[in-house]
């Protein structure tokens, strides 16, 4: 009798039929591979032009500046994620497409009574599709491989990287597309099919998302949003926050939780060794010191999905062969995936609802109210089953069905239940865990707030309660008195036992503490029942290489000035002086403010380098109450400008008359602040601002004690002292109690440290027309006291305010806002703590 | 050989077909006869190996049928709703089955398109519904099959391409033995051209014999007496059916013709006349369908006034 080879000519036809999406994919990939090498035919071509001129061959050049290979590109990242996406989708796609076949009465009828059984039907086409993927995606690399031998020569790093890119792009494909055709051919329309086919693909990615996003609202110690970045003060954009991660959560790969999610997460896979290598594995250019410590990264996340892939590839098989031709044509008859398509979702839903009530909420009245966990998780598991039972029914489409299945939700919604019940009592152990100093080989804690000289740092805020009820002005107000917390960096690690035990000590009062719920805007009359919002983590790095991260959002304020005290030990202060080097190599303009930042006076550019070193050795010799809570004399402040000159920025100015821009205005370094202040802040009118905030903002401001002895020194030896010295009298204060006036918050909570520097020391009311005849209030000017200030004129009250006064200051126990006025009618806000003055003020 | 055991197939909560058995020899056309939705297709599809039975099983050459390359290779189903890849010729449908079937023939495939004059490279969604059928009727009998499943293949096509296939049939079973199992709705066609009928209704086969037992064992008569006569008075004979117009009566017997004949001509009608039933009215008898009152349905014509 004769045979025929059914497997292969399935093979074979199944390959003849489909092929234009892997043909669409290796369009796409090769297309951006050629797109991030063109993004260095600068770099090649200088290269080719230097090699002509010297005689050099172009590619030793090339060598030598560390070129070994372009594939992707480090300036382009969102482009290798996209890439990913692409890919993935792609071969979810060609799984449809290949077993599109079985939600189709007419084709069903045909394939399934071909003279072929089920098995050899999807081993064909399912290797079909492997291996159109396997070409679409290794031959791109392969010509891209020879393109990189012809301009960088061959080597071990080139052909190490090319395989590590076919490996993961055709793990992530061939595990999409094994997803895909299990569930293609297991139900019976094609909606479902591309409906569950992603759902399930983007369940690792979602339930990623929401283990790291809704967990740390029930399970305490569980870091929030752990987006790590490890304190570079050479560069403080050295994060692992790239904008399109801002919603993913990146988690030390060594911890356990980090570990599993990190090799689960099919759209983001390996994402964080991918990354952390320096730039050499997603880049191609690297520098010495990267070129010497570049290896492949791990590739356990590829196995696992491998193995995953097979799996999926045997239940697909499984499925198909006995799934009931009778059902195609028909939605939600295969009550598997129904369960579990419903499972996902309601379980995103209960995750959702988790985040959204775990935000407090902030009305305009300013009543404040939050749900308390278990209400939070009740809420939660009502709604997760009313979105399992919704589905169920628009998936079934029959309340008979639903009734009959039900159980299958009650036990989704038990084990839920318990889930969240073993979170909310600690999960055996893990809230209240610290590891043993003797296992602890090192830790890393995160700063309170950004480092006193970063960039920006002190000066970023964002809208005050200060101005929440009593004015308005927070629409127009870029940002107000008390500046929002703006740390998380992750101090590098501490390695002696002595740091190490501050740090378990502290851990564990954060412990000891436990939950800490945002208090009542009338709660934080009483200082001592504020909290702050922070995002405060430590990480133990044990011995053995495991990594334990727990992280806390809300901390008591005595608690949360522990913090700054790693601000006194040698490695913060190894930092600041680095970053202050880095800041004074050439971009910075130094302006003194007076006392009441009345006067600005620039610093001779000769003495920039000095002045900066008498304040790193004030920084490093004193602790940081001496600059947070200091108890010596305010005397004024210097703040570092970035000066646009040294960075090329030019400004424009949109000429409405010309309809057109035009650049008007070159900075010029000159010795009247004010003016070159004042020249920069009208052209932000008609600027987008960013040239202006670029000036404005982007400054460090060293508040100057009396302790600082270095730096008064260098001061009075260069003849700068009386530049802290305010001309014009205080004649009156407006006073307002600190309690009252930030007891209300904005929805975006603001920090407790007091910080007169948001408008660059707003000291000169100013309201007046511009050039085109429009009356502005600038936001300079106005008036920022809320309507319960009382007014002081005792000239005795006055001098003890302004001896008292300080333009930055960490508010943990309160004391009074003041207002000061002088005789040339400018006035400056400052704060006064509680106890510095005689007598009270009402 | 096929051999349908207690074949019994539901989908969901409701049951298509129950318990059905029969048996359909080589060299035997087979006819599936039932109203709408009684179960031909869910039948042919569960021979076909497309269903697989919740109970009971096919056999075919002895195999059971369901995930059976060997055997399914040997039959070729034609479904009602046909299906052709886009862009298909006859040409193309011809490789995509020489994949699958053995003993496919190109030369076969070419010369019964030629003998339907039907264009092998034209594509096929340019033909017409009646050509469609005709090309998948070419491909299946180019496979050569041992056995043949036809749902409803007549339907649409003219009378000179009935009788073509019809031909072709008949000429390919006596040259090859194959068995063919065809349902339909063209009781007349499936008469002349079945040598068995099974009769589909209410789940189950009512009715499963061949064409001549049928002749012989159904017959209609028309009588006349010269007194009243009621249908209880025919007690010694099986009546399937029985009508009465004034002194003629009509009736149905099942069973033997001749011995039901003496009986009658024992009761001394004053005219007796036989006619053999035809298919149709075998159908109409077995299927049992309600008797409706339209007057009432749609009301008089004084009571719309």
């Amino acid at each position: 009798m004769k045979t025929k080879n059914t497997f292969a000519f399935s093979l074979a036809h199944a390959m003849k039929k489909n092929f234009i999406m892997p043909i669409l994919t290796f369009i796409g990939l090769f297309g951006v591979l050629i797109i991030n090498f063109s993004s260095y035919t600068r770099e090649i071509s200088v290269a080719k032009e230097t090699a002509l001129l010297t005689g050099q061959n172009f590619r030793e050049l090339l060598r030598g500046y560390f070129f070994r290979y372009v594939l992707f590109s480090n300036y382009n990242d969102t482009l290798y994620f996209l890439t990913s996406i692409g890919v993935i989708g792609a071969s979810a796609l060609l799984g449809i497409l290949l077993f599109r076949f079985v939600s189709n009465k007419k084709t069903v009828n045909v394939y399934y009574s071909l003279g072929i059984t089920r098995t050899k039907l999807y081993c064909a086409r399912y290797l079909a599709g492997i291996i159109m993927l396997f070409a679409a995606i290794t031959v791109p690399f392969l010509i891209m491989a020879l393109i990189n031998i012809y301009y960088f020569g061959s080597s071990v790093m080139l052909w190490k990287a090319v395989l590590f890119f076919i490996i993961h792009f055709c793990v992530i494909a061939f595990a999409s597309f094994s997803i895909a055709a299990a569930v293609s051919g297991s139900v019976g329309t094609i909606v479902e099919a591309i409906g569950f086919s992603a759902i399930i693909i983007l369940s690792t990615s979602i339930i990623m998302v929401c283990v790291t996003d809704a967990i740390p609202f029930m399970l305490f110690g569980a870091p929030k949003n752990t987006t790590i970045a490890l304190y570079n003060a050479g560069n403080i954009y050295q994060t692992y926050n790239n904008s399109h991660l801002s919603s993913e959560t990146f988690l030390l790969s060594n911890t356990f939780l980090g570990r599993i999610l990190e090799n689960i997460d099919l759209i983001f896979l390996n994402r964080g060794n991918i990354f952390s290598g320096g730039l050499c594995i997603i880049g191609q250019v690297v520098d010495e010191t990267t070129f010497n410590v570049w290896a492949m990264p791990p590739l356990t996340p590829y196995i696992l999905w491998a193995i995953g892939s097979v799996a999926f590839f045997a239940l697909g098989l499984f499925m198909f062969k006995y799934k009931k031709a009778e059902i195609c044509g028909f939605m939600g008859r295969n009550k598997v995936l129904n369960f579990i398509i419903s499972a996902i979702l309601s379980f995103l839903a209960f995750c959702g609802v988790i985040c959204m009530l775990g935000s407090e909420i902030n009305t305009t009245s300013g009543f404040t109210f939050s749900f308390n966990m278990w209400n939070r998780a009740l809420i939660g598991i009502v709604i997760s089953f009313l979105v399992f039972s919704v589905i169920e029914l628009l998936l079934t489409r029959s309340f008979k069905s639903y009734k009959r299945n039900i159980k299958f939700s009650l036990i989704h919604i038990g084990l839920m239940v318990l889930f969240v019940f073993s979170l909310h009592l600690g999960f055996f152990g893990y809230s209240s865990y610290i590891p043993d100093i003797e296992d602890i080989k090192s830790v890393n804690i995160s700063t309170p707030s950004t480092l006193t000289g970063a960039k920006s740092a002190i000066l970023y805020s964002s809208y005050s309660d200060f101005y929440w009820i009593e004015n308005n002005l927070t629409d127009t107000v870029p940002g107000c008195y008390y500046t929002s917390d703006t740390g998380g960096y992750m101090l590098s690690e501490f390695k002696d036992k002595e740091s190490i035990q501050s740090v378990i000590d502290f851990h564990q009062k954060l412990i000891d503490e436990g939950w800490v719920h945002r208090e009542s805007d009338k709660a934080r009359l009483d200082y001592s029942k504020r909290s702050v919002k922070v995002n405060a983590t430590i990480v133990y790095t044990l011995k053995d290489g495991r990594q334990i991260a727990r992280g806390y959002q809300r901390l008591p304020l005595d608690l949360y000035e522990e913090m700054f005290r790693v601000e006194d030990t040698d490695k913060w202060n190894g930092l600041v002086e680095m970053e202050f080097t880095n800041f004074l190599s050439g971009i910075s303009v130094p302006v003194i403010f007076s006392e009441q930042m009345d006067k600005k006076t620039f610093v001779d550019e000769n003495l920039i380098n000095g002045l900066g070193q008498a304040i790193i050795k004030d920084i490093k010799a004193l602790d940081y109450t001496s600059f947070w809570r200091s108890d010596a004399d305010w005397l004024g402040c210097v703040a570092f400008f970035n000066n646009p000159e040294n960075d090329g920025m030019v400004f424009y100015y949109d000429d409405y008359e010309d309809d057109g821009y035009e650049a008007v205005y070159q900075p010029e370094f000159s010795n009247d602040a004010d003016y070159y202040i004042k020249t920069i802040s009208e052209r932000w009118q008609y600027s987008n601002g960013a040239e202006y905030t670029a000036l404005m903002n982007d400054n460090s401001i060293v508040p100057i004690t009396s302790e600082m002895k270095n730096t008064i020194a260098f001061l009075q030896s260069n003849g700068l002292y009386e530049a802290l010295i305010d001309e014009s009298e205080i004649v009156s204060a407006r006073v307002i109690d600190a309690a009252k006036a930030t007891a209300s918050r904005s929805w975006n909570e603001t920090d407790i440290i007091f910080n007169a520097f948001w408008d660059n020391g707003k000291a000169k009311a100013e309201k007046g027309y511009d050039k085109y005849g429009y009356y502005e209030e600038r936001y300079t000017s106005g008036d920022y006291m809320p309507d319960e200030s009382v007014t002081v004129t005792d000239k005795k009250l006055l001098k003890e305010l302004q001896n008292n006064a300080y333009g930055m200051y960490l508010d943990t126990d309160g004391g009074y806002i003041v207002e000061f006025k002088r005789a040339n009618g400018n006035t400056t806000i400052m704060f006064v703590p509680s106890g510095r003055i005689s007598q009270e003020i009402k | 050989m096929i051999e349908i055991n207690g074949v019994t197939k539901r989908f969901q909560d409701f049951t298509a077909i129950s318990n059905l058995s029969m048996k359909v020899e080589k060299s035997s056309i087979y006819g599936l006869v039932g109203y709408n939705g009684a179960g031909k297709t869910t039948l042919l599809k569960v021979v076909a190996g497309v269903y697989k039975p919740e109970l009971g099983e096919v056999k075919i050459f002895g195999e059971n049928i369901f995930d059976n390359e060997k055997v399914k290779q040997r039959i070729f189903y034609v479904p009602d709703d046909i299906y052709f890849e886009t862009g298909a010729t006859i040409e193309s449908m011809g490789k995509f089955y020489e994949g699958y079937y053995p003993s496919f023939d190109k030369k076969t495939m070419r010369k019964l398109a030629e003998a339907f004059g039907l264009d092998t490279k034209k594509r096929i969604n340019g033909f017409s519904k009646g050509m469609q059928r005709q090309a998948e009727i070419v491909l299946a009998m180019a496979t050569n099959p041992e056995v043949i499943l036809l749902d409803e293949s007549f339907d649409g096509l003219d009378p000179a391409k009935r009788n073509l296939i019809k031909n072709l049939l008949l000429e390919y079973m006596a040259e090859r033995e194959c068995s063919v199992i065809i349902s339909s709705h063209n009781l007349h066609e499936l008469a002349d051209l079945c040598d068995h009928i099974a009769l589909i209704n209410g789940k189950n086969i009512v009715m499963d014999c061949s064409v001549d037992d049928m002749n012989g064992s159904r017959c209609k008569f028309r009588l006349i007496f010269d007194r009243d006569v009621e249908e209880a008075d025919f007690k010694d004979i099986e009546i399937k059916r029985f009508s009465r117009d004034g002194k003629i009566i009509t009736l149905s017997t099942n069973g033997d013709v001749e011995e039901n004949e003496k009986k009658l001509e024992a009761m001394k009608p004053l005219i007796i006349e036989k006619f053999p039933l035809t298919l149709e009215e075998i159908f109409l008898e077995e299927m049992e369908s309600g008797n409706y009152n339209f007057k009432d349905i749609f009301g008089s014509a004084e009571n719309t006034k």
